[in-house]
């Protein structure tokens, strides 16, 4: 029978030291570069900060809603879900005539969660998130656009060892999103004039995951029929907001 | 022992001790991050519980923030006289049901449905709602309804209870992520003190 000396791991290996404490030093510089590897620029949001991101040409567009999810619904079976399917599809064909690249968060009557929404638009580099719903709030005919306001929540920031936690992605880029809110609410109350002229702040939650400007633009309406006819009044407004945008980006957001 | 396996035990306590002040300063970290000056301290508090048709006290007039009818999209203050009692939080419940039950339809910024099950006034100034899960299936979709509906809340509240300084809503005893799939419930709000509307809030065309 063949049998091993149980010592015979420990005995030096190589210029005197034994394996042990090789073993442990590769142990214990695992431990002490284990905090530099959780903090990398950005957390564990794998993308741009505000002060690198260069020209937006890219938008991620999204379909909110979806599956068993119907959102508003009207008298004649009219939900928002499907309205804005079909809405977000029309949007991103004008938008990438105009040279954009257009990333739509669903392309069929599915349900995604706000993480997965969330981790489209945090995925791709140097773009904005537009999230187009459709409501029946008064003003008739009104489109309201939202940015997150972290100034209403009373919690205090959470932060831990230097990690941007994924509820706290927008917390950088609140004051950029309430700038292309301006721009957009601006641009939507001149062609339709129901609008307010200044935006909302609003703590919409998928907004918060959002590691980008991110903007919720809602249409307000108790005519469903009339939403594809501002299919282009919403691909102008993007498009011309988009382009006064890119002059902010190089400048420090508001306080 | 050799002169390499000194090095080697001294670079090895060099890392010990490394190891050990980075995790007393990770644990001070976590000491700070934790103990959030709005955390609920719910056990040291008894629950308001009791239907609205039971409150007594004195009759006080208070300013309820309804949805405007004359500028849509947005609130406006009405008096009313309510009889309240000494509790904050027994007094924060009667005005939000007051707010869900009160006033013209249209103008309502809560359903008609809305019960409140219980409530906390915690010694910090945060209350708690606790909403019967009714809120969450009746309330009407859209960004702006459910917008209206948290700003009435925080308006009403902050100026009828200058002991209150946040809300954190609950719905039927659970943490919700959102109140009707849009507005942000994971956290809790500071009252606003019965201010007007900040200045980001649109004012109505002048």
């Amino acid at each position: 029978m063949l049998c091993y000396d149980a010592t015979e791991v420990y005995k030096p290996v190589r210029f005197g030291i034994p394996s042990s404490l090789i073993a442990s030093v590769i142990l214990f510089s695992s431990l002490a570069l284990y905090p530099a590897l959780l903090h990398p620029v950005g957390g564990n949001l794998p993308q741009t900060s505000p002060e690198s991101q260069g020209a937006t040409r890219t938008i991620v567009l999204d379909a909110p809603h979806g599956g068993s999810d119907p959102g508003a619904r009207w008298p004649g079976g009219v939900t928002e879900k499907e309205l804005v399917l079909n809405l977000t599809a029309a949007v991103a064909q004008r938008l990438q005539g105009s040279g954009y690249r257009v990333m739509l968060t669903r392309h069929s009557d599915v349900d995604l969660s706000f993480d997965e929404r969330a981790a489209l638009a945090n995925g791709t580099p140097h773009a904005v998130f537009v999230t187009l719903h459709v409501g029946s709030a008064p003003p008739d005919g009104s489109v309201f656009v939202f940015y997150y306001s972290f100034g209403q929540i009373a919690d205090a920031p959470a932060t831990l060892t230097g990690l941007t936690l994924w509820t706290e992605a927008q917390r950088q880029w609140a004051g950029y999103s309430q700038r292309l809110a301006q721009l957009l609410q601006a641009e939507f109350q001149r062609t339709l004039q129901a609008s307010p002229e200044l935006p909302t702040a609003a703590a919409i939650y998928q907004l918060r995951l959002i590691a980008a400007p991110a903007v919720a633009v809602e249409i307000e309406t108790r005519r469903p029929e009339i939403v594809p006819g501002l299919v282009g009044t919403i691909s102008e407004t993007l498009v011309r907001s988009l382009q006064a945008f890119q002059s902010f980006l190089s400048q420090p957001p508001p306080s | 022992m050799s002169r390499g396996q000194k090095i080697l035990l001294i670079v090895l306590g060099s890392l010990v001790v490394g190891g050990i002040i980075y995790l007393a300063g990770l644990y001070s970290r976590l000491q700070r991050v934790q103990p959030s000056s709005m955390e609920p301290q719910l056990n040291n508090f008894p629950a308001v519980s009791e239907p609205l048709e039971s409150a007594s006290g004195e009759a006080v007039r208070v300013r309820l923030f309804r949805i405007s009818a004359a500028v849509p999209g947005t609130l406006e203050p009405t008096e009313v006289t309510l009889h309240l009692p000494s509790d904050p939080a027994h007094q924060a419940r009667l005005l939000i049901e007051a707010l869900a039950s009160t006033g013209p339809l249209q103008q309502r910024p809560l359903p008609p449905s809305t019960r409140v099950l219980e409530a906390y006034a915690l010694p910090n100034g945060l209350v708690v709602v606790d909403f019967a899960p009714s809120l969450l299936s009746d309330f009407p979709a859209g960004i702006l309804s459910e917008q209206l509906a948290v700003e009435s809340l925080l308006e009403t509240l902050g100026a009828n209870l200058p002991s209150l300084r946040a809300l954190k809503i609950l719905v039927g005893g659970q943490e919700a992520t959102t109140l009707a799939g849009h507005i942000d419930l994971t956290s809790a709000y500071r009252l606003t003190e019965g201010e007007a509307p900040q200045a980001s809030l649109w004012l109505g065309p002048h």
